[in-house]
């Protein structure tokens, strides 16, 4: 009977029962060293179980069989080779390519071994002292300034000086509801005037009297005017908290040494430490309340060169060629134009001649270089990080090195310190992928050449195309999806790129707050020297204004209306429709279709008009006793009517309230104003229409 | 006289083919006829033979099949068609190769010195009582 071949395989086995242990052990062994598959295995060995019965049948001697079958080791590799041969084609097809990839991914393995060891060895090397270089970027100076900032503003910030005998507040929260009221009372805020002799928060405390206070500190307060018109700030600085500020402890005292910790990267220049942008900051608001009391005062050459000193405040606090420096530059640039606008819309008039030429010099001696990009420290900045994150080869190339940049990471973020990172076994089984990474040398290209990019889109006009800057930002942010790994965007780049196009648009924005600043300041000059109002703009010109500036959204100069309540100066907007300077109320999001149709006014006049019923309401309550009852009552004191605009007077549960509403708008919720606060106090809003966001203040539903 | 390994590789499978062209045969049978029929020149052990028949077989120049009709279970290959040709197409080679050997007058001295070369006779008889065992179990 005969079977197919599996069968009889399968039947037989592995084992050789049936013959002598020398032979059956012999066809074990040499099956086994075949490294056959099982079925395979089976079958040689039911063959040569049959071959030795054969041979014993035919009266052949064990040892004689076993000699007569040679070399175990040979014969299993060729039976191996000769059973593989019977395979199917595809089989040893597969077989093969097997061996082809076991050999191929043990010498890539290899390669990369050996990359990964190389990699571990890395090292950044530090090139060059990013401090010193910053140090150079700055202006020398034989006569400093910021010595004299911190004599002046000792008294109101310096932790020294708190609780000792001459400080007018006594404890760190009373000093803080200082800084509150002159932040309030200088933007004009509802409610700021009670905050002169009161707390607005309605909290059972002594009140702030910030005229006491700043009439007590005359002196420092004229310290801080002439320090800000020195040339140079020339304050040092260092990355280490103690040797930052040794010369000025007295002054910082607990407030940073104490609170910072040494960074970890002590000479690194992002650590470079920069207090005195802070102290710029209540410099200028310091100035702006202060003007605003000698406004009140009447002394309109003290408010001008209060106003005109926060221009050079600026000018010191971006001296140190930081972005954050120009940022806070152009915020307290932008503060100053807008109280010299508003300080103006209410009484230009009373200023005299020099006072308003003193303004006119401060807001035009804004360089064009503060109104753009200046990435000098921060290409500065990118190339101290790269040289600690990246090998030098000597010739300026070099690999990123993963390891450098997780202990960097860790050490911002204020984590453990991660040692010997590079031998670890993940960093050794990442290590070669580096090399995907986008080398020194092209990252530092990249940045220069994004960096050059910026700066000149920066230095554009508004109305050219500056989205340069953007592309750039949209690049670095969202990298190209096919591009290899790592290399999809640099690591670097992108966690130290600032947020430039913002930083762009804020200070090139500044644009409109000085252009408004300048002509309200031209326009109180015409009128001051000719008793009347211009009929436009162009008859300011040469006498009060170089040129009229151009509307940087237009491209056009700024629109001019006469109105009953005085000047208005508006811009189209980017709609580029004259909408007769209608303010631009903001955003709303009930009506959209609304928002394109606003002008930005810059010199407002409707404020005018809240201004004066709010001191006619005044008045008519110390003639009377009592608030007015209606708007009727107060007679030829009411204001004339805007165009645009009405001021509503109303009694509100027997508080007073003056709220402009804007004709035909259909939203009732930005119908408001002035909004009435505890006690007998009348607040009124002001300078809404000058551009800007609109300030947090408290909105009642004034919709009914 | 063994065969040297070179030579053995090339007249190894056509001698098996031919010792298979006449009638199927299992291993032993195979091995025992080799080293009777050529005087011990083509006797191959059993790790030259039964690699030699797997390569066969993936060429499908001979077939198996396993028979356990008797006592002991063998198994036994054939020649296929394919073998056939290739028996053929080898035969002419090998005759070709041979007339030139004998023209270069290689093969009549190689026959020479072969033939003289003394053996041992214990063997030679066991080994000429093998074949004519095998061609006896061939003709039952």
């Amino acid at each position: 009977m005969t079977s197919d071949r599996t069968n009889a395989a399968t039947s037989v086995g592995l084992e050789s029962p049936d013959l002598p242990a020398p032979l059956a052990a012999l066809v074990a062994e040499v099956v086994r060293r075949t490294r056959l598959r099982r079925r395979e295995r089976a079958e040689i060995a039911a063959e040569l179980t049959a071959h030795f019965r054969d041979g014993l049948a035919r009266g052949r001697g064990v040892e004689e069989l076993s000699a007569a079958f040679g070399d175990l080791k040979t014969s299993a590799r060729e039976l191996r080779q000769g059973a593989i041969a019977k395979r199917s084609a595809i089989d040893r097809g597969l077989r093969r390519t097997l061996q082809i990839v076991g050999v191929s991914i043990a010498a890539i393995l290899l390669v990369y071994l050996a990359m990964a060891i190389h990699v571990a060895r890395l090292r950044p090397t530090i090139s060059f002292d990013p401090i010193a270089t910053y140090q150079r970027l700055l202006p020398e100076t034989e006569d400093p300034a910021w010595p004299h900032y911190l004599e002046s503003l000792a008294w109101s910030r310096s932790d020294a000086t708190l609780g000792t005998p001459g400080d007018p507040f006594g404890t760190a929260e009373r000093r803080n509801l200082f800084f509150d009221a002159i932040d309030r009372y200088g933007a004009r805020e509802p409610g700021a005037e009670a905050i002169v002799s009161a707390n607005a928060r309605d909290e059972p405390v002594d009140p702030i009297d910030l005229r006491a206070i700043l009439a007590a500190h005359g002196d420092e307060l004229a310290i801080l005017r002439q320090a800000a018109s020195m040339p140079v700030l020339g304050r040092r600085v260092s990355t280490s908290p103690q040797q930052a500020i040794a010369a000025e402890q007295a002054y910082f005292g607990t407030r940073t040494a104490g609170d910072v910790e040494p960074s970890p990267f002590a000479d690194l220049l992002l650590s470079v430490l920069l207090p005195d942008l802070a102290e710029f900051r209540h410099a200028s608001r310091l100035l702006i309340a202060e003007a605003r009391l000698a406004e009140e005062d009447g002394d309109f050459a003290r408010a001008a060169a209060d106003l005109a000193a926060i221009f050079g405040i600026a000018r010191h606090a971006e001296e140190n060629r930081t972005l954050v420096g120009q940022l806070v530059a152009a915020a307290i640039r932008v503060q100053a134009s807008r109280a010299i606008i508003a300080m103006l819309e209410t009484g230009g008039e009373r200023f005299d001649l020099d006072a308003l030429a003193e303004l006119a010099h401060a807001v035009d001696s804004v360089q064009a270089s503060s109104l753009r990009l200046d990435m000098a420290s921060e290409r500065l900045m990118f190339e101290d990080v790269l040289q600690r994150m990246y090998s030098d080869d000597g010739d300026g190339d070099g690999v990123f090195i993963p390891w450098a940049f997780a202990e960097f990471s860790t050490l911002i973020d204020g984590s453990e310190r991660g040692a010997g990172r590079g031998s670890s076994p993940i960093a050794l089984a990442v290590g070669p992928l580096v090399y995907l990474a986008p080398g020194r040398r092209e990252t530092i290209d990249q940045h220069v050449r994004w960096l050059a990019a910026i700066e000149e889109d920066s230095a554009r006009p508004w109305w050219d195309d500056r989205r340069t800057v953007e592309r750039i930002e949209q690049e670095v942010l969202f990298p190209n999806r096919n591009a290899p790994i790592l290399g999809g965007g640099n690591v670097l780049l992108r966690l130290l790129l600032p947020a430039v196009s913002k930083a762009n648009d804020n200070l090139a924005a500044q644009r409109f707050d000085l252009d408004g600043a300048a002509i309200a300041i031209a326009l109180a000059r015409f009128h001051a020297v000719h008793g009347a109002w211009p009929t436009s703009l162009d008859a300011l010109v040469p006498e009060f204004l170089p040129t009229v500036p151009i509307d940087p959204e237009t491209t056009l100069p700024y629109r001019y209306d006469l109105r009953g309540t005085g000047p208005v100066v508006w811009s189209t907007g980017p709609d580029g429709i004259d909408d007769g300077g209608r303010p631009f109320r903001g955003t709303s999001t009930a009506h959209p279709e609304t928002n394109d149709h606003r002008d930005f006014v810059r010199v407002p006049a409707q404020a005018r008009q809240a201004g004066t019923l709010r001191k006619s309401v005044l008045v008519h309550r110390e003639r009377t006793g009592r608030w007015p009852a209606s708007i009727e009552e107060l007679g030829e004191d009411a204001p004339p009517v805007d165009g645009h605009e009405r001021v509503e007077y109303l009694l509100v549960e027997g508080e007073p309230v003056i709220r402009r509403v804007f004709e035909d708008d259909a939203d009732p919720r930005r119908r408001f104003l002035a909004i009435p606060s505890p006690g007998d106090r009348l607040l009124v809003e002001w300078g809404l229409g000058t551009f800007g966001p609109i300030p947090q203040i408290r909105r009642p539903d004034w919709s009914g | 006289m063994p065969l040297d390994r070179e030579l053995m590789r090339g007249a190894g499978p056509v001698a098996v083919l031919k010792l298979l062209e006449r009638r199927e045969m299992y291993g032993y049978e195979l091995v025992e006829s080799l080293e009777a029929r050529t005087e011990g020149v083509l006797a191959m052990g059993q790790s030259t033979l039964y690699p030699m028949l797997y390569n066969l077989e993936a060429k499908r120049l001979v077939a198996s099949r396993w028979d356990e009709s008797g006592a002991r279970g063998r198994k036994y290959y054939r020649l296929t068609a394919a073998g056939k040709r290739r028996l053929a197409e080898d035969s002419a080679q090998w005759n070709a190769v041979t007339a030139a050997m004998r023209q270069l007058g290689i093969v009549g001295r190689l026959a020479a010195s072969a033939w003289t070369a003394p053996r041992p006779p214990t063997m030679d008889l066991a080994h000429r009582g093998a074949d004519l065992g095998a061609r006896l179990g061939a003709l039952r």
